[in-house]
């Protein structure tokens, strides 16, 4: 009966100091923050991956030290196009390739003298501003893109062929599209 | 706080504790990660440090391959190359232990793959360099395959991998 008549009495005002830490109800404010903390993981984690741009291979579009985030999902929902600025892994997230797609599977690609050509006809970039006399494949008339692999360059053809990481991407490497206006 | 609160928090406490002691515990894999990630920190110098120190660095470098190591390098924007042994790993080592803005070497996503023969293992990992006041060049991977010898890790090869065919 005492325990009863106690359950009716009125809890005790929290203090101030008391609702600023851990709020009216501590329960409520650890579910808030464990559920907060695990959206903001994954938000960052598997929707808008953070990086930072290191080197000149995608400029003018992205430049040395430039801030951006990785859509990861977009690809699960659209698979990749040409023109699409993509993440490509190494061996784990911590250093990514940010390159454009510029052939898709079972194209023909070549570039000569600088000019990409697919199936045979020139491709017209527009973000590309300089362009250096570039030929590739080198050993061979074209290079065939394979059933799951992409042809990535960066932007930046004004720098020397060989200085530039560019290549056939397969597409388990694909991490996601980058976010540019 | 209630009771029940208190002890949900414990038992996630202790979730979370064995978790961790799962996580942590020094396994094989781990072993190996660790030699590869004491390599890295053995290649990696400031430019203050005395040649001293720097000719030390080396030799525990150098000792962290067997006699017989092989290393492949097919990097963007150098010349491809083989390297023979430790006195031809010492020399490519003396001249990177000779750069005057000093180095540092990141190893970045090891994958462990252990076996198939015993005492051997293969990682592959994701390195970076970087030398005074320049950014870190491109990334470069690597396959390290390792063997176990008198309970230390060697390195016995090392392959560049190319992250884009060409």
């Amino acid at each position: 009966m005492d325990s009863g008549n106690d359950s009716l009495q009125p809890r005790p005002r929290p203090s101030w100091a008391q609702i600023l830490l851990v709020g009216r109800n501590p329960k409520v404010t650890a579910v808030r923050l464990i559920a907060t903390a695990l959206l903001v993981l994954g938000y960052f984690r598997w929707m808008a991956l953070p990086i930072r741009v290191t080197g000149v291979s995608m400029e003018p579009t992205f430049v040395d030290g430039q801030k951006t985030s990785i859509n990861r999902i977009s690809l699960w929902m659209h698979p990749p196009e040409r023109g699409d600025i993509l993440a490509i892994r190494t061996s784990g997230l911590h250093n990514l390739l940010l390159k454009r797609v510029i052939a898709l599977p079972g194209e023909r690609v070549r570039i000569s003298r600088g000019t990409v050509y697919i199936n045979g006809n020139p491709l017209e970039e527009l973000y590309v501003v300089k362009r250096a006399p570039w030929n590739w494949p080198r050993d061979r008339e074209d290079e065939v893109i394979g059933p799951d692999e992409f042809l990535v360059i960066g932007d930046n053809r004004g720098m020397p062929q060989d200085r530039h990481e560019f290549g056939v991407a397969r597409r388990e490497r694909l991490v996601g599209r980058a976010t540019h206006k | 706080m209630s009771r029940g609160f208190f002890n949900a928090l414990l038992g996630l406490f202790a979730i979370g504790a064995v978790g961790a002691f799962l996580f942590l515990r020094p396994t094989e894999s781990r072993r190996v990660v660790k030699a590869v990630e004491a390599m890295a920190r053995e290649a990696s110098y400031k430019p203050s440090e005395g040649s001293v120190r720097r000719l030390a660095r080396m030799e525990t470098l150098v000792n962290s391959f067997t006699e017989d190591a092989v290393l492949r390098f097919e990097s963007l924007g150098m010349p491809s190359g083989v390297l023979s042994g430790r006195d031809e790993i010492r020399q490519l080592a003396g001249a990177a232990f000779r750069l005057p803005g000093g180095l540092e070497v990141q190893c970045f996503d090891p994958v462990v793959d252990l076996g198939p023969e015993p005492d051997t293992a293969k990682v592959h990992l994701t390195a970076t360099a970087t030398s005074g006041r320049q950014e870190a060049f491109t990334a470069q991977e690597f396959e390290f395959k390792l063997v176990k010898k008198e309970g230390r890790w060697l390195v016995r090869e090392v392959n560049t991998v190319r992250t884009l065919r060409r």
